[in-house]
This record gives C-alpha cells, structure tokens and sequence, in this order.
C-alpha cells in the first residue's frame, strides 16, 4: 500500500508570495474588504428577503481602520472555517453545491482576501456578529500563522455584520487617509450597488449612473469626463448579457500597444484597467467604462479567465461599437469622419477584421500616396492605383512616378495592404502590387545629348553586368540623389527566382534549373537604370578608367537590389566585397 | 489541402507578432486566383524566409506551386518545388510526419508536371526527376498511381504505346492520399483511350462523368471535354466539335492555364462561329505573352492559326486589339491582314512543334499540327 503525506505550509512564506507576488500593489486590500462586505450584505438579502438596508461604513483614526458593512456577519464555526482557512471561502460552499442560490450574486470566491490586509497591518482583527447569533465574536489572525477567537464581552453590544480593524504597518499610513480611501473606494467600488459612506458622513462616495443607456448623451460624458479626466468626443452606450456601462471615443490619437487606462468591473467591483483580454485589439481608440457579469476572474481578481463567456463578451462589445457606428455613418457622417480621421489605425485594424465594417470605413479612411494623404472614398473614384508595400521602396519610387503625374499607393504602413488587398477582393478594385513595367512607365528618356555623353558609361556597364544578364540603360528620374534602378523585365521576376533556387537545388533539381536559365541565356533578364540626373553618373560619364567604372556600376547593381527589395544572391554578396576592395586598392581577385 | 492547422477565429485579441504566417495565409487565402495571390504568397516567403519559419517557408512554397500550377503559369512552380525540396530535406520535422511527405511527394509531382511542356529541359533530366520520385515513392510508400499517371502524360508525346502501357499500370494502381480527384483521373483515361482510338473505351470512363454521378473538381469536367473536343476537330466531326466548345467556353476563367480550351475551341470557332473567335483570340492572347508552359502557347497558336486561317478566306482583314510590345507584328491601327496573322500563328506554332519533337525524340507535335491543317480547306 502506498504511503500518503501531507505538503508542510509555511503560512509565513505564502502570505508572503500573496502580498508580494499575487497582488500587484497593497491597494487591493480595499478592493478585498470591498469584496467581502458586499458579499455578507448579499447573503443577508438571501436570508432576509424583505431587508434592502445595506451599507458599508468606514471609519479612519490616526492610523486606524474600522471597515463596516452590515450584511450576514459569520457565525464561530465560520469563523473557523472562513477565515483561518486558506483557499476556504463562504462562497466556496456555495459553489460545492452546499448553498447553491445566487451563487452568480457573489464577487470572490477564492477565501484568501483577507490575507490581502497584512500588506497594510501587522494585526488584523474582525468583530463580527452573524444574523443567526445572539452575540458576536472577536477574532484576531497575525501574519504568522496564528489567530485568536473569543467572544465578544456580555457588556458590548455587537450589532449584525463584520467590522474589520487593521491598523498601519510602517509605511503604509497613507493607506489611512480619507483622501486615499476615498481615491480607493472610487476606483474600485464606484459602481458597487451597495453605499459606502464615511462615518459621520451622509454623502456616498461612490455614485454612477444608474442605467447607461438611458442615461443622455451630455451626462454621460459628464461621467466619462469625472472619472476619466477626459472630454471624450463621444460615448457608447453598452448594454448586452455581460457588458453594461460606456465607450468613450477618445479626442486624441493613441497607439494600439494602449491597452489600460478603462475601468473595468466585475459585478459592480473593479476587476482591471486592462482591457488586454475583454476588449478587441481595435478597442485602444475607446476608453470604457464596463461592468461585466457572467464572466470568470483569475486567481488575483486582476483579470478575466479567458473561457467562452469571454469571447462572447468581446462578440458582445464588437457588435455594439459596430451597430454605434452603423447609426453615425447614416445620421452623423461628419462626426465618423472626424472619428476615423484622429482614429484612423484603429479603424484600419477594424475594417481588416471585419467585412461589413470594412464595407462601412473604407470611404473614410486616408491612405499615403505619393500625393499625399487620398482616402478611400477618392480612391474608389478615381481608378487603380499600383502600391508597394515597403516603405523604404515607396520613398525611393514616389518622387520617380510623382515626376511623371502618375499615383503610387504606399502599403508600408500597418494593415494598409491588408487593405488593399481587400478592397481588390471586395470591390474588384485595381489596387495591384507595383509591377516592373508601371516603374518603367515613370522613367524618363534622357536628352539626346545627355545620350551622347553617356553612350560609353552605358556600353562599361552593360560589360559588367552582362555575367548577371542584366542590360544598362540611361535615364532621369527622381530622386537626384538615386543613382539607379533595377527592373526585372519579365513579369514575375521568374529568371531571379530560378537563379535563387539554383543556389540550394539538390542534384535532381540543379540541371534542370540550369536547363530553364539557358533557354534565356543570351538576353538580359533585367535592366539597370542609370540616372542622368544623379551627380554621380554624370561624373561617370566622363572617368577614363574603364575598370574602376565597371567597379562602382557592380556596387551601384548591389545597391540597386537592395534598395529594390530583391534577396540577394551569394555570387552578388562576393562581389559587391571584391569591387569595394578594388576600389580601396586591392585588386588580387578574379572576376 | 489538409495541411495547415487553421485557427481563423477571430476574438479580436490576437497580439502583434513580428511573424504571423497563420494571419499572413488566412489573408492570401481570400485574394483571387492567380497573380494577386502568386504576388502575396512571393512576399510571404521572403517574410518566412527572414523569419526562418521552417513550417510557413514550406507551406508559402507549396501555396505558391498550386497557385501556378491550377491558376497561372504551371513551370513557374517549378523554382519553388525545388527550394521546398531543400528545405523539407534539411527540415523534416518542420511539417507534421504525414501531411509532410505527402506534401514533399505532391510538390515533386508538380516539378515533374510541367517538363513536359518545356521543351528546353532534357528527356533525361525528365527521367532523373521520375527516379527521384520513385525514391520517394519507396520512402514513404505512397505515389505510385501518381507516378503512372505522370509516366503516362510524358510518354504521350513520345510513345503512345508505352504511353498507354503506363496507363494500364496506372488504373491498376491503387488510389492513395497523393492521386488525383476521380474525375480527373477519368479524363486522364479519356485521352489515353482517345489516343488509341478506341472510342467506346473512352465511353466507358466517361459514362459516369456523362451522367452526372461523379463530383467534380474545379478542372474537370473540362479536361474530358477538352480531349473529346480535339478528337472530333482532328476527325472533322464538328456536330460533336461544336457541342463539346460550347459547353467548354462556358466553363471557361480566363486564366493561362485555360489556354489549352481557349486554343480547341477557336479551332472550333473558325467553322462555327467567327464573331465569337474573333473576341476570343483578341481577349485571350495577352494571356500567351510571356509564357514559359509552352504547351499552352502550342495549342492556343495552333488555334489561332486555324482560326486566322479560316477567316481568311471570308475577309483580308480583321480590326484586334493586341497589346503594344507585345505582339511582333504590332500594327498600330489595329488592322491585321487575316493571312499574315495566320502564317504568324504557324510559324510560332510550328517552330514549338519542332522544339518539342526535338527533345522528345519523335514526330508527335508536327503531326498534330500537321492533322489540325489537314481539315482547313
């Protein structure tokens, strides 16, 4: 038979890897007192229906903290077992099936966030009286493992509930300021449905609208403006099984790794900034205001499990942003404009994901020429247009077409040839990849007498090009500062794709690689273009050393690959080395 | 193609990814056929490449090769087999065990295919190719009915005797997880039976196809049409020609490798319909220019040269609009005399006959133009 033993706790060490480990910061302490007293006061609710008187009052003396709620209180067996109990949680019962009924009314559920408050005290000390008792206890738990519990004396009169009294550790006294507190109840309880009022005050500290979608469009705003510090361009009101709450559209430009700065509550008590996990990756131009239910927290309360709940959720939120934004594009044109204009990655990301947003944004949605900003909507209208999708390239080629009045799209940027692609799929738009002959297209001839004066550059480099079948023509395009361009003449780029594979063939495929280059050998596959408005071509029309000419045209047909996006082949690799060190004097190569 | 381990579902939460060949093949998978895909799938190999993404090197590869081969220019796969083949060798545990050598032999089959149509490439290197692939055929024991069937398809053009011999090795030949779709293999079995002549053997294969019982893949059932097509125009039946190119033309998606159907049914055009030839060769022959599968240049030219041939006789001339620089006798008004254009076509037509005759060591080509002449006057 097999032996069995028990894991040895160190309660010491746990409470350390909690408070140091679980939790990001000792605020959360307020969020587990949060957490519990509404808790009791839903269990109260269950055991007296008629009761709706619920509360929790707060009480702050010179380092001193007295958390009150007036809900169920606990009994001395659950004293025990709740809270000396690691991983033990009144509401586990419930979910083990012992007290089944409006288990989904309950936050927490782990039984270990009371130990949350020794981030904040040495002592914590509870009085609690359940519903069910005549008198009340006084339990007292040290972060060393041990506690104490004794009833509370004959004389003292314990009204229903549970008072938790911490008291500061050295360095924690802010956490017993009323300015703090009051910072902490907001942020994490403004939308719990329970009162939280300061002792001796009347107002509560934590207020929200009551129904967001009948709440107007200006005091929602107003909400949005108090808690975020922020005059939102506009709200969306969200309302489905999970979500309830606000979509603020941000007035400013923000970038997609943005993923906090929203609140977001799990049954009315905040659960995280993040919208890392609930919110679609499109969502960084909104920030929100959500309370969720149905949906699971992790072990920390610092995130949702990630379960079909969730995904439904994010389905939830997606359908509502695009309903909101269905309405604005049929009633409030200008304003989609405006939002997709500031917004503009954002919705790019939203309509590569999504067909009928796509459909929906596209008009509005601006895009980089070599003309500068067009839209889709002047896109749509105009024609098609070739784009190339590296932006090094299309700063290399836009002043080549922009020379000749001809468009060149830039889809170098996130989701933009995404776009493209989609916007051939859908509309059957010719929005197509730069091909050669388009670039062809922009070159210009050069003058007859700048022909003259580069006949023998040209006649030099065809000769030293001829190895890679690659001509020399003159020509002057954009940039002067471009000295040359090189453009395969057949249509795919096939001779270098033959080439490259030629390289890593296996015996069964190199001779026949070989057989399909020679059945193109004798004619140039590609073309080097020369610019006769480059400085430093019209200074090589007029070298007399043939050798260093032919020297610098290899390098310029390296760089021109480069800069061209063509991968480079290892034989252009050795070369591009041996004419640089030609140029520097070292001429001891073969070429 | 069973390949890949899809996951599309989109909860909007996916994180940036300096390589994401998953989303990279969910968004080429949505472009249309042919080159807006072939230029996407070139763009994601360089990406795979960079990455050194083993997996998506191969898949962008192999995207590539189908892409080519069913929708463009059939050799221009042929670069890409060979660099799949280099890297599945040196990476084999990069694909999953039997979707990867079933990939491995599917690419090989695609490299072998279109040798066929170039007739710069050896009958030796052919042979070698074949050999390579009976390896792997033995390594990973599947691909032999594949192997018949490419055994066959090359031997067509060289001897029909062994051609159809490897045929019957073929149909013999169990069916495995590299053949073909039952409906191509049909239309393979049409051919070989039309070659030989034997007419109701060819039935016999098509019945099924005839009646509707067989599903079809996208190239079929135009590849039966077609062999029946070429059977009638070479035997002057065109109550049947005409039947069998009208059904074709339908069917037909304006893509390279259509040329093949484009040319039979001009043949067919230039005794039935010459208004709807005319559209067809003027639509259709940029679709030649610059093609390295020469076949499908062959049999669109011989059409075209039949078509031109025909119109002659009822006009001089013929207004198309062929694209500049790309058509030799380029005339700028766009007026062509009928003849000139059908002694073009020939020459062009004739002088791939010969290339390919030459390589294959018999008179094939020429006497298949020779038979499409022969029913001109």
């Amino acid at each position: 038979m097999e032996n069995a033993f028990h894991f040895q706790v160190n309660l010491g060490g746990m409470l350390d890897i909690l408070s140091n480990h679980l939790y990001k910061s000792p605020d959360v302490f307020l969020r587990e007192l949060l957490q519990n007293a509404v808790d009791a006061i839903t269990q109260r609710k269950i055991l007296q229906p008629s009761w709706n008187e619920g509360e929790i009052v707060i009480s702050l003396n010179h380092g001193t903290m007295a958390f009150t709620d007036n809900g169920s209180g606990l009994t001395e067996e659950g004293i025990h077992q709740f809270l000396a109990v690691i991983g033990q949680s009144s509401k586990t019962d419930l979910i083990n099936g012992t007290f089944q009924q409006g288990i989904e009314d309950y936050i927490g559920r782990f039984g270990i966030g009371l130990l949350s408050c020794f981030m904040v005290s040495d002592s914590i000390t509870v009085h609690t009286r359940h519903i069910s008792d005549k008198r009340g206890y006084i339990w007292t738990g040290l972060p060393d493992g041990t506690y104490t519990l004794n009833p509370a004396p004959p004389e003292v009169d314990f009204p229903v509930g549970t008072t938790v009294i911490l008291k500061a550790k050295p360095g924690t006294e802010k956490y017993y300021t009323y300015e703090q507190v009051e910072h902490l109840i907001q942020y994490y309880g403004l939308a719990l449905p329970v009162p939280i009022r300061f002792q001796g005050q009347r107002d509560k500290i934590n207020q929200i609208p009551e129904n967001f979608v009948q709440t107007s469009q200006t005091q929602l705003l107003g909400f949005g403006s108090w808690v975020f510090g922020t005059n939102f361009l506009d709200v969306i009101p969200i309302h489905t099984k999970h979500l309830d709450g606000a979509a603020f559209i941000l007035p400013y430009e923000t970038s997609s790794v943005v993923k906090g700065g929203h609140r977001i509550y799990l049954k009315q008590m905040l659960l995280t900034e993040s919208g890392d996990r609930l919110l679609p990756s499109w969502a960084f131009f909104l920030q929100c205001f959500l309370n969720t239910t149905g949906l699971r927290p992790t072990a920390s309360r610092e995130d949702f499990y990630e379960d079909e709940a969730l995904e439904q959720a994010q389905r939830e939120f997606t359908l509502e942003v695009s309903q909101y934004l269905n309405r604005l594009s049929q009633q409030e044109p200008e304003l989609l404009r405006k939002i997709v204009h500031i917004h503009f990655q954002a919705f790019k990301t939203i309509a590569v994901w999504d067909e009928d947003m796509f459909r929906l944004i596209f008009p509005y949605l601006p895009f980089q020429s070599n003309k500068g900003e067009i839209t889709g909507e002047k896109l749509l209208k105009t024609g098609g247009f070739p784009y190339v999708a590296d932006l090094n390239k299309f700063r290399q080629l836009k002043s080549v077409f922009l020379s000749q009045g001809k468009i060149l799209l830039c889809a170098g940027y996130t989701n933009d040839e995404e776009l493209f692609q989609k916007m051939h799929y859908i509309y059957r738009f010719p929005a197509f990849p730069l091909k050669e002959q388009d670039l062809y297209d922009a070159l210009q001839e050069p003058t007859l007498d700048q022909r003259d004066a580069a006949s023998w550059l040209v006649r030099i480099a065809g000769q030293s090009l001829e190895k890679f079948q690659c001509g020399a023509e003159i020509k002057q395009f954009l940039p002067v500062e471009l000295p040359a361009l090189y453009i395969t003449n057949d249509d795919d780029g096939v001779f270098r794709k033959i080439q490259n594979a030629k390289q890593t063939a296996n015996e069964f495929y190199s001779d026949i690689m070989s057989s399909m280059l020679d059945s193109i050998d004798g004619r140039n596959v590609a073309t080097l273009f020369l610019n006769m408005n480059c400085r430093l071509i019209k200074k090589l029309c007029s070298q007399k050393d043939a050798d260093k000419v032919k020297s610098v045209i290899r390098i310029l047909y390296v760089q021109a690959l480069l800069s061209g996006g063509f991968p480079l082949q290892e034989r252009e690799l050795r070369m591009m080395g041996r004419e640089l060190l030609n140029l520097v004097g070292e001429d001891s190569y073969d070429f | 193609m069973g390949l890949f381990n899809k996951n599309k579902g989109n909860t909007g939460k996916e994180k940036p990814k300096a390589f994401d060949g998953e989303r990279l093949h969910s968004r080429i998978e949505r472009m249309p056929n042919g080159a807006p895909q072939m230029t996407a799938l070139e763009q994601a190999i360089q990406q795979a490449d960079a990455a050194q993404d083993h997996f998506w090197r191969m898949m962008f590869r192999y995207e590539y090769a189908c892409e080519a081969t069913f929708h463009d220019d059939p050799p221009k796969a042929m670069p890409y087999a060979s660099e799949f083949s280099s890297i599945y060798e040196e990476h084999p545990d990069a694909l999953p065990e039997d979707s990867g050598a079933e990939a491995y032999l599917m690419i090989t089959q695609i490299a072998i295919d279109p040798i066929a149509s170039l007739p710069q490439i050896p009958f030796s290197q052919w042979e070698n190719l074949m050999e390579r692939f009976m390896e792997l055929i033995k390594r990973y024991h599947i691909g032999l009915r594949t192997y018949w069937s490419q055994y066959c398809q090359f031997y067509q053009y060289v001897d029909k005797e062994k051609a159809y011999d490897g045929f019957q090795r073929f149909w013999r030949t169990g069916r495995d997880g590299l053949s073909d779709c039952r409906a191509c293999e049909r239309s393979l079995a049409v051919k070989m039976c039309l070659m030989m002549d034997d007419w109701a053997a060819a039935e016999s294969y098509s019945k099924i196809m005839e009646q509707g019982r067989l599903r079809f893949c996208s190239s079929t059932p135009q590849r039966y049409w077609l062999h029946y097509l070429e059977y009638a125009l070479d035997h002057g039946d065109l109550k049947e020609a005409e039947k069998r190119a009208n059904a074709l033309y339908r069917k037909t998606r304006n893509e390279k490798t259509d040329l093949s159907y484009y040319g039979a049914i001009l043949r067919c055009f230039s005794f039935t319909d010459l208004e709807r030839g005319a559209a067809l060769l003027e639509k259709q022959f940029p679709l030649t220019v610059r093609m390295w599968d020469q076949k499908l240049v062959y049999d669109f030219y011989k059409g075209a040269w039949c078509f031109c041939y025909r119109l002659a006789k009822e006009r001089d001339t013929i207004s198309l609009d062929f694209p500049e620089g790309d058509f030799p006798i380029w005339n700028v008004d766009g007026v062509y005399r009928c003849s000139e254009l059908a002694d073009w076509f020939h020459g062009q037509a004739k002088g791939i006959a010969e290339r390919f005759d030459l390589r294959n060591g018999s008179d094939y080509f020429t006497k298949d133009l020779e038979l499409a002449g022969k029913w001109l006057d």
